[in-house]
């Protein structure tokens, strides 16, 4: 090859360096992250996910900014079922963050979706620890949280401590469905069908208020087993 | 004519990798994205085909083959470029996803409507994207099959040194 081919083709390998370089000029990390999570309202989850990666790689962010662009990638990767990379996602959060009870709690999430328990339980515990450290709060936002740690126990066999964490989930939360679902599985389990079924009748219903979801059909088919069962 | 297919096939390898990469990150500029593409594919080859010896000329059947094939290797690399931009590499249901409707892909460009050119942005799924896609696709098409292959006849420095070598 000849000078002016190989000056050529340096100097497209330069554009293109330039390019990638000038990328963290032409990119507002802050920006970014905030259409991301806008995204996730909206449920364009690909979106939130590529407007977070170009946040975190090329916006230069750091710190909380660093995490809140973490935390809406696992979320949207939550949503399309990329579980593994929601985790690796929400490591580097709480190692970013150790005091920030909201990492711990979608780690426990993902791990509780990946049916592992005990580290669920740990992660939704040192959640616990940091956002109600004397389990007296009232916050609302809890109560998914204390749903959650429920459900760790269902899957630890723990019917009692479940039962308690559910309980207090209605409690914190008493419009939330999946609570009362969750906690119908609780009851049947200590073979108290009718508080199972009226639980389960409160969740479809509460389900159904949504007029943006259908019930879910599995949901109505336990119903309908539940009601079975207690005729007998 | 081989060696100029092969050297054509790399640089739109390359090319569609960049242009996947832009578009993950920045999005989808129709037509121009195409025409900026085979401008530079043509650039490139025509650097290559100037040097060859004998010189290229395909005749029309072949020169719109080598565009399809091509065009079919920027579009593979461009998906492939696409994927390696992403956190982790799913490029095929990316476009899945957008041909379905359950995402969309931001794309812009120009049109003209009713004698007024204006520009257009937003995010496109479904029909609509194929449609843009499609277009696009058309003009590189063109773009590449346009492409100014170098005059079968001699270069005024070989013409000498044949010249040379006769004498």
């Amino acid at each position: 090859m000849n000078r002016s081919p190989r000056r050529t083709w340096t100097s497209l390998f330069l554009v293109l360096l330039v390019a990638i370089g000038t990328c963290g000029c032409l990119f507002n990390g802050d920006n970014d992250v905030k259409h991301a999570w806008s995204a996730i309202e909206a449920r364009e989850f690909d979106q939130a996910i590529r407007l977070a990666t170009r946040a975190i790689r090329f916006g230069g962010l750091t710190g909380e900014n660093l995490s809140s662009a973490l935390e809406c990638r696992a979320t949207a990767s939550m949503r399309v079922d990329q579980l593994s990379h929601a985790l690796e996602d929400l490591d580097r959060i709480v190692t970013l963050r150790p005091d920030y009870a909201g990492g711990y709690f979608l780690r426990g999430e993902v791990r509780l979706r990946l049916k592992d328990f005990d580290p669920a339980l740990a992660d939704l515990n040192q959640g616990m620890k940091i956002a109600d450290p004397n389990g007296d709060s009232s916050s609302q936002f809890l109560g998914k949280r204390y749903a959650h740690r429920g459900v760790t126990w269902l899957g630890k066999k723990d019917t009692e401590q479940a039962l308690a964490d559910l309980n207090h989930a209605v409690a914190l939360d008493p419009k939330r469905a999946e609570s009362y679902y969750f906690r119908s599985f609780a009851y049947q389990r200590k073979r108290m069908l009718p508080e199972a079924l009226f639980d389960m009748e409160v969740a479809v219903k509460l389900h159904d208020s949504n007029i943006f979801s259908m019930p879910k059909g599995d949901w109505l088919y336990r119903l309908y087993q539940l009601r079975e069962r207690v005729k007998k | 004519m081989f060696n100029a297919f092969l050297v054509g096939v790399v640089i739109s390898a390359v090319i569609g990798l960049g242009a996947g990469w832009v578009r993950y990150w920045i999005g989808f500029s129709v037509i121009i994205q195409g025409a900026i593409a085979s401008a530079l594919i043509a650039w490139l080859l025509a650097m290559y085909l100037k040097r060859s010896l004998p010189p290229v000329n395909p005749s029309g059947r072949v020169a719109l083959l080598l565009a399809f094939v091509w065009l079919g290797v920027f579009w593979a690399a461009q998906v492939y470029g696409l994927g390696l931009a992403q956190p982790w590499f799913d490029p095929w249901g990316y476009f899945g996803r957008i041909l379905e409707g359950d995402t969309r892909e931001l794309a812009f460009g120009l049109t003209q409507t009713g004698g007024w050119t204006r520009g257009f942005a937003g995010g496109f799924g479904g029909t609509f994207w194929i449609i843009l896609n499609v277009l696009d696709g058309l003009v590189m098409y063109l773009f590449l099959f346009r492409l100014p292959w170098p005059d079968a006849a001699p270069q005024p420095a070989e013409a000498v040194a044949q010249e040379g070598e006769q004498q």
